[in-house]
């Protein structure tokens, strides 16, 4: 009996349901067309300068730098590989001279898709790498080793950051 | 517009004498239901742009104008509501239909957010009228979405209960 009533109400709910859904009525209907044009798109941006301060080898073998933002952003296909890559333009810091070589820079990357390395002037290092369209953002914390075979002078390097795809 | 007019009646008898003479003539008018939308534009194009400089893209035109007429019983409410058939799609390529948004002017008319699993109120009115407002689209950009020429079609609907 009680199942008979519970059937009943739920039938009646149903009813009202389906009474206030037909209640509405359509009188008229117009359609509009809406296009969106999106395009490739990338853009870099990398924090910077770095400046490594002159430091007693002794009190410490290595020299870190405080982080720096790297942003890449690209609006490219779903299937996409993207690679963001380092490059230095000497081999050494002192360059001519040979006693600071950039391999002895190294760095350490927060950010999912970015990856720790170390430096070269003989091809390009990966920092980040993903598939498809997105904004990325990560920090670099670059080291450089101290040692007491350094030349004395103010000695620098550019690096060359490149977002592409393969 | 759709007018019937119903001539019911017409008693005309010769007077019998002379003098003042009189007929009556019924004038019956059924007028049904009748609703229309109609847009100064059917097309809105959302042109490509940076998201770092255009984080949201205005549609072209910047503003639709509408013009919604309705002729239904007294006190009734209108309603003008807009629904996409899908999501913005390029090929197999697909963006939510709600990145699409609307501003509104003119009385009755508020802004919303487009959406592919319901209808999304336009504007709304009490009684028979014409009503004119204007939309004004926008699309939010994003680094993240593929590029491509994406469409979707929206249906305006005009309903009464």
């Amino acid at each position: 009996m009680k199942k008979a009533v519970w059937s009943a109400a739920a039938a009646a709910a149903i009813l009202m349901c389906s009474t206030s859904a037909q209640a509405q009525t359509t009188l008229a209907t117009q359609n509009v067309t809406a296009t969106v044009t999106v395009t490739n798109l990338a853009r870099l941006t990398v924090g910077g300068p770095l400046s490594f301060p002159d430091t007693d080898p002794d009190s410490a073998t290595s020299i870190t730098v405080p982080a720096i933002n790297v942003s890449a952003k690209a609006r490219v296909a779903a299937s996409a590989n993207i690679l963001l890559t380092v490059i230095s333009d000497k081999s050494h810091f002192d360059a001519p001279g040979t006693t600071i070589p950039v391999s002895g820079l190294t760095w350490t990357a927060t950010g999912s898709a970015f990856i720790n390395g170390t430096m070269s002037s003989a091809g390009a290092q990966t920092v980040a790498s993903w598939t498809g369209p997105a904004n990325q953002t990560g920090t670099q914390t670059y080291t450089l080793a101290n040692l007491w075979s350094y030349a004395p002078g103010a000695h620098s390097v550019t690096l060359t950051y490149t977002l592409s795809t393969p | 517009m759709i007018c019937s007019g119903i001539l019911i009646a017409v008693a005309l008898v010769q007077p019998p004498t002379t003098g003042p003479q009189s007929a009556t003539a019924t004038l019956s008018v059924n007028l049904a239901s009748l609703a229309r939308v109609a847009f100064v534009s059917t097309t809105v194009a959302f042109p490509n742009a940076d998201p770092d400089t255009v984080p949201k893209v205005a549609g072209v035109p910047a503003s639709v104008g509408i013009t919604a007429k309705a002729r239904t019983t007294r006190n009734t409410q209108i309603t003008l509501t807009v629904q996409s058939t899908d999501d913005l799609r390029s090929g197999v390529t697909v963006l939510p239909a709600s990145l699409v948004t609307w501003t509104a002017t003119g009385a009755g008319f508020v802004a919303g957010t487009l959406s592919r699993s319901s209808a999304q109120l336009v504007g709304s009115w009490t009684g028979s009228g014409v009503r004119s407002g204007s939309q004004s689209f926008f699309f939010e950009n994003s680094w993240t979405h593929p590029p491509g020429t994406y469409t979707i079609t929206l249906v305006y609907t005009i309903s009464a209960p």
